[in-house]
């Protein structure tokens, strides 16, 4: 497995980026549960966690990434204290299918980060929504389908900037020839 | 950004724009007509005790205590027809929300006890399809075409 070294072990330098990323994600996806809603829609929130989902697609290999979402999901869930409730599902189905989608759209190399992003914010917002309607047994709450898809444009292009500028800067370190086998 | 990331954009802006089109095709104005309600509520709702603070500063309302069942499927055409403003208190999974109809404006959540005050602020709905969500109560309340009644009246008045 390359991403394991001889002694079939993660190096130590990995583990360490793993878990930065990790902690910063749970940072920001904290910092966006604090931000009061821009509007008043169910399942808007801003998926600033997707800057870490889609520097590490680039950095890591696909299944650590899952793993590092889910452990964010959880994470937050219980410091939030919202573990097991509607908005922890809510979130984290949101969180989930923004990864799988943006893992799929990584695969085609003519899409460059901002694109990744565009896919993986739509697919956070439509991921929430159906978890909403699917909770609440009512899919009356697709009226806000076309909101979330507009709002889905500028925050996919938030995120493809700032993640293209973080990948950028950590190539410039080096640091990612010691992530990647 | 490459120029598939450009063509993605594009797509999605047009998809964007398909929705809200499609959405106003579905619910014009004209729809207000024969609209009823529709309360979906959670499985379990949570105990008493958060009343107080939700409804303070409504003395002097005439509250009404009911249930999201009893609200289901009330005529909005009807109740613009009394005329009369409505409050209607339900219970939601983490505590009290209080319903307001008021004719020519229709129906809104005046105030909920939910962290997040959403549905609050979305403020009034009136049209087809439109519908307030409060995500901590697992409360949605939205306005539906009854197409099946107006399938019955129609039927109804054939045979008659
Ligand atoms: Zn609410």
């Amino acid at each position: 497995m390359p991403s394991f070294n001889d002694h079939g072990r993660i190096p130590a330098r990995k583990l360490v980026l793993l878990a930065l990323m990790v902690a910063l994600s749970m940072g920001l996806h904290a910092v966006e549960n604090m931000i009061p809603f821009l509007f008043p829609m169910p399942g808007i929130k801003l998926g600033l966690a997707n800057i870490i989902t889609v520097i590490c697609l680039y950095l890591f290999q696909r299944r650590e990434v899952l793993i590092m979402v889910v452990l964010r999901v959880i994470l937050v869930g219980l410091i939030a204290g919202n573990f097991l409730t509607p908005g922890f599902w809510i979130s984290g189905s949101g969180a989930l299918i923004s990864f799988l989608s943006m893992a799929a759209a990584c695969r085609f190399p003519k899409f460059s980060s901002v694109g990744v992003s565009l896919v993986g914010a739509a697919a956070h917002n439509i991921g929430q929504l159906m978890m909403v309607s699917l909770l609440m047994g009512s899919k009356a709450v697709f009226y806000y389908l076309p909101w979330l898809l507009a709002w889905a444009v500028p925050m996919g292009l938030l995120t493809g900037f700032s993640a293209k500028a973080a990948i950028k800067a950590l190539r410039n370190t080096g640091l990612d020839d010691t992530i990647e086998p | 950004m490459s120029r598939h990331d450009w063509i993605l954009l594009a797509g999605m802006m047009m998809a964007a724009a398909l929705a809200f089109t499609l959405l106003h095709w579905w619910g014009t104005a004209s729809q207000t007509e024969g609209l009823v309600l529709h309360v979906a509520a959670p499985a379990q709702t949570a105990a008493a005790g958060t009343e107080n603070e939700v409804l303070e500063g409504l003395d002097g309302i005439r509250l009404e205590e009911t249930t999201a069942a009893a609200l289901e499927g009330m005529s909005m055409t009807r109740l613009e027809a009394a005329g009369e403003e409505r409050y209607w208190q339900i219970q939601g999974a983490q505590g009290t929300l209080v319903l307001h109809f008021e004719p020519g404006r229709g129906i809104e959540i005046l105030k909920a006890h939910c962290p997040d005050q959403v549905c609050v602020r979305t403020g009034f709905i009136q049209k087809a399809g439109q519908s307030i969500v409060c995500v901590p109560n697992e409360v949605i309340v939205s306005l539906q075409t009854p197409y099946k009644n107006t399938e019955k009246e129609d039927v109804d008045a054939i045979l008659q």
